[in-house]
């Protein structure tokens, strides 16, 4: 038996053996793809005849949430440009699995990859490194390189909207917010969140205080609903807002209202949910990521793009290019719908003095005035595709000498970030990252002074709250 | 009246592996015709699929992880202790790794600072194996519930670092450190993402253990402890020694792993759900497979990292993320009934 | 007539033939002896009849609704339906239950229905015993009365006993006797598996004689045939000594190599089962402790090995109290522990028996250690690397044995060593014991074998109540009826 014994452990060596020399084999011999054949230049350059796209999403495509969104836009793309477009996706790729699957789109010979979580970045800056001749796009990180560019759609101002909506809905003042972390995307989103309810709530007369709980989790329905639980039953929260990647928040105010009549206005987040709650979604946020994948498909199409020049590709698109929306619901014929005809009537009969014009309108009004005038920058879309030209997007205008235009606009002739604006910071001395609050203690003042604009650094580096806003704790 | 009856058998070890073996190539089979059965799925597509995922480098940065996790369970096993922890050794391991690369100028130093990195997360591994085998070794405390509670120990202690005390400066607020010198990376294989020395390490221990478990006399008090206790500590091989040594040697080779995943894959410190991301798990279903037996482990160990690479990879077309799932599934499952093959033969007798 | 009859059944396992064409029947009302040495295949062919193992070739016949025909069991469980209960050499039995639910829990009755099957059973085969009584409180005797009231209750066909008397005590045995000569006078068939020639022929109408897992003879009552005869097949040739002689004396020399003082130690229940005033074992001679089993024979060994925890008093090893240390301390110590049950304490079954020599030495393994543990009592087969559950009992026993002098004992403390021995077996390990006292150790020879104690002693107490109740010299005179004595009287 010994001797079956010795031949099993001899069967383990050979595969040991073989194993490892294909890994020498592997290590002396770069594979193919991975032979650098011409240094793409930009007199050699020749755009891909056929474009072959791949897709590396986090979390189930399912039917909600961020890698569904995405889904979406890669479907879209794949409609459009059939005629040169070729695309696949991998979906559930975990951070530990990323540059595997990485690994083996590139052997299968596609040329453009899109990562779509902060987790693949780490994973995709490094397969860059390897792979000069593909390009790579990552969603949500802040790492580029030469054939590595970043691109992200983001949600304020959306978030500015619903939070006029809840300043004018809320009974109790006090309104939610479930964080699934507080890092700066969602720091920005509950800010905007809170300026919006508070900018309504004082023309009405009312005190908001925005609740904030972190759940550590960007899908974890049982978390969420037991966050949103608290605020309502623990905080009087009568409004909620949240980013997480599932319909729970939702379902548990909708069956708050059918089970007992208690009434919790809720903002769909990412995903059109107003059908998981009809009676309790206000408005929401939606996401509409063709619109990137597009222009990014294009350009990589026309030889724009190559795998050379993405270090600065760094695309920041916000309400004014259509790559994010307000609403909760799409309707069958493909419109949207912006706030549940439910609460329409509620907000056209909420009267507020608009501080901007004098006139006296209609809550609902007002949303969509400042709706409107975030939609409206012409000039602002062009700044908006590279990491360059971020530091104009805060320019309200530019001065020109001619009499006739003497101004020409740049940003929108709104934005919630403008001072007068106060706060208190998140995190103090080195860990820090923002002007505000870098060198300083935990809870330094922050101050943004009359009349000045947030810059795009501002927003990236968000790590101070607004002053009514209480963060409750991580769950 | 012919009847059927179902009875234990012992086969050589020899035969049991080819048996498995033969079962396990079979059970791949009837998946791929399946899935093309049930789902109309073309069989060619996914033969192509299955085998060049099979043949293909790629899922040696997965045998990297199971490999020597399955080794050091097997050495629990052995005893019957049951050592469910090795996914938080896993991330114990991770963060006694991070910190050399990171907080100690070992970190900068090449060839040093991988092997200090990794030598300390062995150590954290085995100390954290440890707690629950002391608790069992004088108080008896069922190991199977403390190993499994200090999982959940571990990955809040992990995220409890990087959320607090080691968040990076540079991450803008996300659950990580900053990343690792790059004298600590273990570099990869170009065109794969496993590094070669961590292969060679990993291959190394499967003489190790099986010469441990096999030819010395502790060893072999070890595989007897689990069935006769008492005979054992009548050999004069104290018993209580024995568990705090299976644990520190299955928590030490979780830990390698838990480190060499930060050095070579990561590169820095993240939540721990991410590092074990369940793989710690799943080295005990490679320890099982191949009966506990070092020699097979590769084998073993092979056989479920090309699978595991296969659910990532296998999405294409009408292949969707699910129906990977469910063909690994139908793998597992085949590969049980041929376990039970190997284990039990059907008699019928008139 | 025949009740059930084995077809050239044989048994491998791995390499090892356990059974060799074994054709065998039992009649209605006999009592068939199956007798052979230790390893002979008497308990394989047993677990076959029972459905615990399932023949390689060969079948079962069964007189069913009177006819033979063939039937096969798969597990205990099919046999049971036909009729056939087994007792073993250990109780089975759940220990939290009373009596009278262990037998309920085996029949399938309620326990009133049971209650009066069990009272009925009882006054018939004349057995006395309170059904009422938690399992977990009785002696190992009365569980085997309780395994053997539970087995007539269920009024079987036929009732195997596999060494199930072994273990009892002489008068136990003889009322064991009884019930299956009763029982075999209504009709039962009983198969008697023993190793000891006179309980064979104490109780059996035939007895079959297995070799090797060969069934040589079977002889039978009718017969003239001599002990010799029976003896010549089941060892293939009488050995010259085997008849019952004294092993030579040895002078005790000087040293007390092992010392108990004031020692008490507990049962598993928590009672008081030694407590001992002063026991000295000395270098180079044998001291016997015997008595009546279920007198706190394995409490004493496991107090003075380690394996239990003293409560009170000490244990001082070669002039060093070892008191507070575990067993494996005192095992490297050189206070080795024979367990008398091989198969919970004594081997590691899932190891091959030289897995199981390798425990024992603590250097390196050469093969003529190997071949000499193995040869040292001939221990069958003799093949080191096939995993010791193949083992028969007496073979396991003898392993045990023979490597514990591989840690180079001080003391060695011996429970019933030679129980589950056949005759040449028994005779070879007392000659190793003696032995080893005349190379200096010390022997502590625990055993309910009056004879045995008799044979190799220098030394002899009488253990009752957990308690030595005298202690005499191996030349005293009138020495076996003084023994016998004080086993009574205090027992």
């Amino acid at each position: 038996m010994n001797k079956t014994l010795m031949t099993g452990l001899l069967i383990g060596l050979i595969i040991g053996v073989v194993i490892g020399i294909v890994a020498l084999y592997a290590t002396t011999k770069p594979s193919t793809t991975a032979t650098p054949t011409t240094q793409a230049t930009a007199t050699t350059y020749k755009p891909p005849e056929k474009v072959k796209a791949a897709f590396i999403y986090v979390g189930p495509i399912g039917d909600l949430g961020w890698s569904h969104a995405h889904e979406v836009g890669r479907q879209a793309v794949q409609a459009l440009y059939s005629d040169w477009l070729e695309t696949t996706y991998k979906e559930q790729v975990s951070k530990e699995g990323a540059a595997s699957v990485i690994d083996d789109l590139v052997k299968a010979g596609y040329n453009v990859i899109f990562s779509t979580s902060f987790d693949h970045m780490d994973p995709t800056f490094e397969k860059a490194q390897q792979y000069p001749n593909v390009m790579f796009f990552h969603c949500s990180g802040y790492k580029r390189a030469p054939n590595m560019g970043t691109y992200f759609a983001d949600l304020y101002q959306v978030y500015y909207l619903n939070g006029l909506m809840a300043g004018a809905l809320t009974k109790t003042g006090k309104i939610g917010y479930v964080a699934a972390f507080t890092i700066p995307e969602v720091v920005r989103h509950i800010n905007a969140y809170a300026i919006g309810a508070q900018e309504m709530g004082r023309l009405l007369g009312k005190n908001i205080t925005v609740y904030v709980i972190e759940i550590g989790a960007w899908f974890d329905p049982d978390k969420a609903k037991e966050a949103a639980r608290t605020l309502v039953e623990k905080y009087d929260v009568d409004a909620i807002a949240f980013t997480e990647d599932s319909s729970s928040i939702v379902e548990f105010a909708q069956s708050l209202y059918t089970q007992t009549g208690k009434q919790v206005y809720v903002f769909s987040h990412y995903s059109p949910m107003y059908s998981y709650g009809p009676d309790v979604v206000v408005s929401g946020q939606l996401v509409r990521w063709e619109v990137i994948y597009a222009d990014i498909l294009a350009k990589v199409k026309s030889g724009v793009y190559r795998p050379d020049n993405l270090q600065n590709v760094d695309y920041w698109y916000l309400l004014n290019t259509g790559a994010v929306e307000l609403g909760c619901h799409i309707y069958d014929n493909g419109t949207v719908m912006m706030v549940n005809p439910k609460f329409q009537p509620v907000l056209k009969s909420i009267k507020v003095k608009d501080p901007q014009t004098g006139a006296e309108v209609s809550a609902y009004d007002y949303v969509m005035n400042r709706y409107q005038q975030m939609k409206e920058a012409p000039l602002l879309q062009s700044l908006q595709g590279t990491s360059l030209t971020h530091q104009y997007e805060s320019l309200k205008s530019v001065s020109t000498n001619l009499k006739a235009i003497p101004k020409v606009p740049v940003a929108p002739s709104f934005d919630p970030f403008e001072g007068p604006l106060k706060g208190y910071c998140l995190l103090g001395g080195k860990d820090a990252y923002s002007r505000f609050c870098s060198g300083k203690p935990v809870n330094s003042e922050v101050v943004v002074k009359d009349g000045e604009r947030l810059t795009h650094d501002d927003l990236w580096n968000m790590d101070w709250f607004v002053e009514w806003v209480k963060y409750m704790g991580r769950t | 009246m012919p009847k059927i009856a179902v009875v234990r058998r012992d086969l050589p070890p020899t035969l049991s592996a080819v048996v498995r073996l033969g079962a396990a190539l079979a059970g791949i089979g009837i998946a791929i015709l399946s899935i093309s059965v049930i789902l109309g799925v073309d069989a060619w597509t996914v033969t192509e699929r299955v085998v060049g995922t099979f043949l293909r480098p790629d899922m040696i940065r997965y045998l990297i992880v199971f490999l020597p996790v399955g080794l050091g369970l097997a050495v629990a096993y052995h005893a019957r202790l049951w050592n469910l922890g090795a996914e938080g050794q896993i991330v114990m391991g991770a963060v006694a790794a991070a910190y050399v690369a990171l907080f100690t100028p070992l970190g900068e130093i090449r060839v040093v600072g991988p092997l200090a990195a990794l030598l300390a997360a062995s150590l954290a591994g085995a100390l954290w194996a440890l707690l629950p085998g002391i608790l069992r070794a004088y108080l008896n405390v069922n190991e199977a519930i403390t190993t499994l509670m200090m999982n959940y120990v571990a990955y809040s202690l992990c995220n409890y670092l990087v959320y607090g005390p080691w968040r990076g400066r540079r991450v803008y607020g996300y659950p990580e450190t900053d990343l690792i010198p790059d004298a600590s990376k273990l570099q990869w294989v170009h065109g794969y993402s496993f590094s070669p020395w961590s292969l060679v390490i990993a291959i190394a221990f499967v003489p190790v253990i099986y010469l441990f478990l096999y030819k010395t006399r502790i060893g072999t008090a070890l595989r007897g402890y689990g069935s006769s206790p008492a005979a054992v500590e009548l050999s004069g091989i104290s018993g209580t020694r024995l568990i705090i040594l299976a644990f520190f040697v299955s928590g030490a080779l979780a830990g390698l792993v838990g480190g060499n995943e930060i050095l070579m894959y990561h590169r820095k410190l993240v939540p721990g759900e991410k590092i074990g991301a369940g793989m710690g798990f799943v080295s005990i279903m490679v320890a099982w497979l191949a009966d506990l037996n070092p020699a097979l482990m590769p084998l073993s160990a092979y056989y479920v990292s090309a699978l595991h690479y296969l659910r990532m990879v296998m999405q294409v077309g009408e292949l969707t993320e699910p129906v990977a799932r469910f063909f690994i599934g139908l793998v597992f499952m085949l590969l049980l009934v041929s376990i039970f093959v190997s284990k039990y033969k059907v008699v019928i007798r008139k | 007539m025949a009740l059930i009859s084995l077809v050239g059944i044989t048994k491998r396992f791995g390499s090892v033939v356990a059974l060799d064409n074994v054709s065998l029947g039992v009649e209605s009302g006999e009592i068939l002896g199956v007798l052979g040495e230790n390893g002979s295949g008497k308990s394989t062919l047993t677990k076959i009849i029972y459905g615990v193992y399932v023949p390689d070739s060969g079948y079962i016949e069964l007189r069913t609704d009177g006819l033979m025909r063939r039937a096969f069991f798969s597990s205990p469980k099919e046999a049971l339906l036909s009729g056939i209960v087994m007792i073993s050499q250990r109780p089975q039995l759940v220990e939290e239950l009373s009596v009278l639910d262990n037998i309920a829990l085996f029949l399938g009755y309620s326990r009133g229905r049971t209650r009066k099957i069990v009272e009925s059973t009882m006054s018939r085969f004349n057995i006395k015993l309170n059904a009422d009584a938690l399992v977990g409180s009785l002696s190992y005797t009365e569980k085997q009365l309780v395994e053997l009231v539970k087995a007539l209750s269920f009024k079987p066909r036929l009732l195997i006993l596999d060494e199930a008397t072994t273990y009892l005590p002489r008068d136990v045995k003889a009322r064991f006797y009884e019930a299956l000569r009763t029982f075999a006078s209504i009709g039962g068939s009983v198969i008697f598996i023993t190793h000891k020639i006179p309980e064979a022929l104490e109780v059996c109408d035939r007895i079959a004689v297995l070799r090797r897992g060969r069934l040589v003879r079977i002889f039978s009552r009718k017969d003239v045939f001599s002990i010799d005869d029976l003896r010549k097949a089941m060892f293939e040739e009488v050995s010259p000594s085997v008849a019952t002689e004294r092993v030579e004396e040895a002078k005790a020399e000087d040293g007390k190599v092992l010392r108990a003082e004031g020692l008490v130690v507990l049962d598993d229940y928590g009672k008081r089962a030694v407590s001992i005033d002063e026991l000295v074992v000395e270098r180079g001679s044998v001291h016997a402790v015997v008595g009546v089993a279920g007198n706190g024979q394995k409490e004493l060994c496991e107090g003075l090995s380690g394996l239990r925890k003293a409560v009170e008093g000490r244990v001082v090893l070669d002039g060093e109290d070892v008191t507070r240390s575990k067993a494996s301390e005192r095992a490297s110590k050189g206070l080795v522990y024979i367990p008398e049950d091989p198969f919970r304490t004594g081997v590691v079954l899932d190891l091959t028996i030289m897995e199981n020599i390798r425990l024992f030495a603590t250097g390196r393994l050469s093969s003529d250690t190997v071949k000499k543990v193995i040869s040292e009592l001939r221990i069958s087969p003799p093949e080191p690397r096939i995993k010791s559950y193949m083992l028969s009992g007496g073979n396991l026993q003898k392993l045990s044995l023979s490597r514990a002098l591989l840690l180079n004992p001080k003391c060695m403390i011996v429970h019933n060593p030679t129980r589950m021995l056949d005759e040449a077996s028994s005779r070879q390990v007392k000659l190793l014991l003696r032995d080893s006292a005349r190379k200096g150790v010390g022997v502590l020879l625990v055993s309910e074998d009056i004879d045995e104690v008799i044979d190799v002693a220098d030394k002899i107490s009488v253990i009752a109540n957990g308690r030595i109740v005298k202690t005499l010299p191996a030349m005293y005179p009138r020495l076996r009826e003084e023994i016998e004595e004080a086993m009574s009287t205090y027992a």
